[in-house]
């Protein structure tokens, strides 16, 4: 190459220069436009957290709002010594940059919560919208959080034992949004002071509906014991019991070498039988049933315990998605050694450092004082089901009566109580639902609202006589009769 | 939904009059037509207990007709004699296409004729496909346990459907009396009774209800009337607390509905638009009688605003058809501040043009946009900060609104660009574009900031990322590029009035859009759907023009040989500092 392109060397100036351009203003307002309609588009297709996620709480957000500021701060300095004429503009950019700043208090250190009361319930903490793991031992509690991941993300698994907390633990799954399933898995434990309770899974087919259910009878609980299916009474227990008239019922007994069943139909015809060894896995019997029923016997297990576990929801956003779970391994995890925690559980599990307790539970503050909700009322709306409002009466640390309602909050020691919301019941709510606030940005931010509103107005009213007086001048100057001169140099 | 348990009835068995018992007239099979000419202007005024409020009988009638007939007026009724025709020919109305299916697809998929859209409640009823669709649909709602059916939306076909049988049943409510809640409860948190409970067999206000069903099948109007006095003050004894205020809102409402003010509002606008246009050039005279029309038209509005406010007792805008109603009196008092500033004619125009659109568009689609006067959800009542915040940011809206007509006005003498004078009219026409942007831009930051300090009283959040105040300050974010980009002279006389165009799809979208397209947030009692089709035309028309001027803008610069508008690239500030 004959030509060599030539070097520029960035200096302190130059960088300067560069982040007060307008050009970077224009940049960042651009790209902050852009960025917005994106998460507005995500949250209309997906749902609020997940907009959360990938836009206004990730770091290339913050990257945007922080390049704001510090364009905002580079300009203003670069018009170092101000003058009077400086201040409308300094006025509206200060402004920008101390709402900003009242924000990010907010976010670091401003409480939002919720509180549920219900009638004659005092309640103290507060429940924020994160989720972490709790262990607990005897001791202090040790806490975990646990990010909310959206599903489009793969969730990263956490050791407590590298991070330095004493349990050998792993939290390697997470479903942000979690369907439980229920099922019994071989009891291989040889305690025999432990009954040995058998379960089966069966599959009913056909009939008019040609629908087609599967369930689990289990000898462990009375729910499981008995189930009724539409018409049809289904039984597990150590003897036949004897069928009701007119109802078809379906009863199976563990025997020493496999298990018997009997059905009945509802005219009374009865079908016995008796199978050894449940292979392949399947027996398909037909009980005589009105409209050609079938039932399938799925599984069988002499001896069986019941385990909830977690797959990813079917509904995966919206009002309908279930909640997260997460599931924790001891050691390298195997049958016993690993559970699902759904949000709200808490278990019990034996490691290598003795039992502990493990919840998956809301993070929750203190509040300085206690909630009481001495009623709650619904107003409606005449001759309808609307409501037109809603309030609760509520006494702070047992004192006078008080009413929080839609749009009219109580503030006790710098903590605002909202009326959010209540849970709808019949005959009438008696749950409310409070949102708690604390905010120490909230003056800032306030602040620098005002200095905004009042910096633009005063940018524009600025000019206008400017451009006004410009006009007199070029009419005086010229005779015409401009109306419209261009303004000249604010700043 | 209750009225999907009620549809096997309505699908099943004939329906039972209001009056068929006490009447007998036999059954007409007649056609029912409008053709009495009576006033009803006492019915009109009975209080009526529906929707969460008392209203005149008007007004139920209206909205029964809208609901029905998906139409504001329907072939020629008063909507009053229509809910008498209904009462007192049951069987014949039954015959009577006036329920409305709008979507072909539905028609097709339910096998009636699908260039109709009226159907008579026999040709629904006796549709096999709509009975085995009615049937699979109590079927869904009896399995409650589903979650996909929580969280999947139905189709539009779907809602049609819904909205077909939900017009049915209604229809039967009516005539039936189980829907006209006219007789007080002393209790006044109980409901009205209706007139088809059993409990006012014997009620005078039920008697008069029948003798106002028997006269009017009589033809005989002065009865009609003094019966319908009777109804009005026996209800009116019976209301607790009933004063004097009520009752003069009810005669307000009934006055507001049956003047139709923002009617007459866009027929002056409109014909102040054209004494605007053809006075543009011309003397004192046509300017005086355009001011006079304008002022009339405003003033017409403004009457028509204050009537809603009064009889709902609440402000202005709380849904899609008042703002609509607010944005166009806002552009016209944003054109007169201007044209006080300025006196350039055109503003004045360009706001009437917008104005007459505008309201076009409010009244022209009762389906879509709601006229009714409904009670408001709780957090929407009864607050300050409320009110400010929406009226501020629908004046910014408004002022937007002109700032994208004014710039129209400059793109149509880009279009003439190769003509003496153009440059001038084009940086004057600028400069009052960026004059209403201005205002919009102010209006628009300080109606954001008070939408948070509302959030911030009502929610305890100045800011949540809801989509509604996202787009709001995305609409700010745009005109701030504009004002920012022209300050840098980047942008020039051209790309001023381009961009301030284009501009105002990001108030669309705030305005429109959220509610409408987006559907999500907290702002979600604003919610509805429809209106796409009429907004995408817009959009594509306003982009189709931008660009017919952008190709002959270009044609004319490359013909002169002479630049007849400096570029920015040329360094130019054109209009000085522009921004600061």
């Amino acid at each position: 190459m004959s030509k060599q392109p030539e070097l520029r060397t960035w200096g302190a100036e130059n960088i300067f220069d560069f982040l007060c351009s307008l050009k970077l203003t224009v940049v960042v307002i651009s790209t902050l436009a852009l960025a917005l309609a994106a998460g507005t588009i995500l949250e209309s297709l997906y749902d609020t957290r997940t907009s959360q996620y990938f836009v206004y709480g990730s770091m290339w957000f913050h990257f945007i709002l922080a390049s704001l500021a510090v364009n905002l701060f580079s300009v203003m300095v670069d018009r170092w010594p101000w003058k009077l004429r400086h201040a409308p503009f300094l006025l509206a950019h200060i402004g920008i940059l101390i709402l900003l700043m009242g924000s990010w208090l907010t976010e670091h250190y401003g409480l939002d919560g919720n509180i549920r009361v219900s009638e004659g319930e005092s309640v103290k903490s507060v429940e924020l919208d994160r989720h972490s793991i709790v262990l607990s031992q005897g001791g202090p509690e040790v806490r975990v959080p646990i990010p909310w991941t959206p599903p489009q993300v793969e969730f990263s698994p956490i050791s407590l034992k590298d991070r330095g907390i004493p349990f050998d633990l792993t939290i390697d799954r997470y479903l942000s949004h979690a369907d439980s399933e229920f099922s019994f898995i071989p009891d291989l434990s040889e305690a025999a002071s432990r009954p040995h309770n058998a379960a089966a899974k069966l599959r009913i087919e056909g009939g008019p509906m040609r629908s087609s259910q599967e369930f689990w009878l289990w000898m462990g609980d009375a729910i499981r014991k008995t189930v009724q299916m539409g018409p049809a009474r289904f039984e597990i227990g150590s003897t036949f019991s004897s069928p009701m008239s007119g109802q078809p019922s379906f009863s199976i007994v563990p025997e020493k070498v496999g298990f018997s069943y009997r059905a009945v139909s509802s005219e009374g015809k009865t079908v016995r039988g008796h199978i050894e060894n449940l292979s392949p896995k399947m027996q398909v019997i037909d009980p005589g049933w009105k409209g050609g029923l079938k039932l399938t016997i799925l599984d069988w297990q002499p001896s069986a315990l019941p385990i909830t576990y977690y797959r990813a929801a079917r509904v995966q956003f919206g009002p309908g998605a279930p909640g997260s779970a997460v599931h924790v391994l001891v050691g390298k995890g195997g049958p016993g050694a690993e559970t699902w925690l759904a949000r709200g559980d808490h278990v019990m599990v034996r490691t290598a450092q003795g039992v502990v307790e493990i919840g998956y539970l809301p993070e929750r503050v203190v509040l300085p004082f206690a909630v009481t909700l001495k009623q709650f009322k619904v107003e409606r709306y005449e001759g309808s089901q609307k409501p037109s409002s809603f309030s609760s009466q509520v006494r702070v640390n047992g004192g006078p009566a008080s009413t929080i309602s839609m749009n009219e909050p109580l503030a006790v020691q710098g903590i605002t109580l909202y009326q959010a919301s209540y849970e709808d019941a019949k005959p009438r709510p008696t749950v409310s639902i409070f949102s708690v606030n604390q905010d120490p940005g909230r003056i800032w931010k306030y602040l620098g609202s005002l200095l905004i509103v009042l910096g633009s107005i005063l940018l524009f009213a600025v000019k206008y006589r400017k451009s006004k007086q410009a006009a007199q001048i070029s009419s005086q100057v010229t005779g015409s009769t401009r109306v419209l001169a261009p303004s000249s140099g604010g700043l | 939904m209750k009225w999907l348990v009620s549809l096997f009835v309505i699908l099943a068995v004939s329906y039972p009059g209001l009056v068929s018992a006490e009447t007998n007239m036999g059954k007409r099979t007649l056609k029912p037509s409008p053709n009495l000419g009576w006033s009803f202007s006492t019915a009109t005024k009975i209080p009526i207990q529906s929707g969460g409020r008392v209203k005149p009988l008007d007004s139920f009638a209206r909205e029964m007709v809208l609901f029905e007939t998906g139409s504001r007026s329907f072939e020629g009724w008063n909507p009053i004699e229509m809910l008498f025709s209904m009462l007192s020919m049951p069987e014949a109305w039954q015959d009577y296409r006036f329920i409305q299916v709008s979507r072909e697809d539905v028609r097709r998929q339910v096998g009636l004729d699908k260039d109709r859209t009226r159907f008579s409640p026999r040709e629904l009823i006796g549709n096999p496909l709509l009975a085995r669709y009615a049937r699979s649909s109590v079927d869904q709602e009896q399995r409650a346990s589903m979650p996909i059916a929580d969280s999947e939306k139905s189709s539009p076909r779907e809602q049609e459907l819904n909205r077909v049988f939900e017009r049915l049943s209604i229809f039967k409510q009516i005539i039936s009396g189980e829907s006209l809640s006219v007789i007080p409860n002393s209790n006044a948190a109980l409901p009205w009774t209706t007139l088809a409970s059993g409990v006012a067999s014997a009620d005078p206000i039920r008697n008069s209800f029948i003798q106002m069903v028997q006269a009017y099948q009589r033809g005989d109007e002065a009865r009609f009337e003094s019966a319908s006095s009777e109804a009005r003050a026996a209800i009116e004894a019976r209301i607790p607390a009933w004063t004097n205020s009520a009752r003069s809102r009810m005669e307000v409402e009934a006055f507001y509905s049956h003047a139709r003010p923002f009617l007459w509002s866009w027929i002056l606008y409109c014909l102040a638009s054209l004494i605007w246009i053809a006075g543009l050039r011309r003397k004192r005279a046509w300017r005086l009688s355009a001011f006079g029309a304008t002022g009339a038209a405003a003033f017409v509005q403004v009457l028509g605003i204050s009537m809603r406010c009064y009889v709902a007792g609440r402000p202005p805008v709380t849904n899609m058809y008042e703002s609509i109603i607010w944005v166009s009196l806002g552009v016209v008092a944003f054109a007169s501040v201007l044209y006080a500033i300025h006196r350039q004619g055109i503003t004045l125009l360009v706001a009437n043009v917008l104005a007459t659109f505008g309201l076009i568009a409010a009244d022209s689609a009762p389906a879509m946009m709601d006229p009714s006067l409904n009670p408001l959800v709780p957090v929407l009542r009864s607050n300050y900060w409320l009110t400010i915040h929406v009226l501020t940011i629908t004046l910014g809206y408004a002022a937007f609104a002109l700032t994208l007509g004014l710039a129209n006005v400059s793109l149509f003498h880009f279009l003439r660009s190769d003509r003496p004078g153009a440059k001038f009219k084009i940086a004057s026409m600028n400069q009052l574009t960026y004059r209403a942007m201005q205002f919009g831009v102010v209006l628009i930051a300080a109606g954001t900031i008070l939408g948070g300090v509302w959030a911030d009283y009502s929610w305890g959040r100045f800011w949540g990322w809801d989509p509604k105040e996202v787009w709001a300050l995305i609409v700010l974010l745009c005109y701030l590029v504009i004002l920012h980009g022209r300050f840098a002279g980047w942008v020039g006389q051209f790309g001023f009035a381009v961009s301030s165009v284009i501009s105002f799809l990001s108030v669309l979208m705030a305005w429109y859009g959220v509610n409408f397209v987006l559907g999500v947030g907290l702002h979600s009692y604003g919610f509805s759907s429809g209106g796409f089709g009429a907004i995408s035309t817009f959009v594509a028309l306003q982009l189709f023009y931008v660009g017919i001027v952008a190709w002959v803008y270009k044609r004319h610069k490359n013909l002169s040989s002479a630049v007849i508008f400096p570029a920015a690239a040329d360094g130019t500030k054109l209009d000085g500092a522009g921004l600061l």
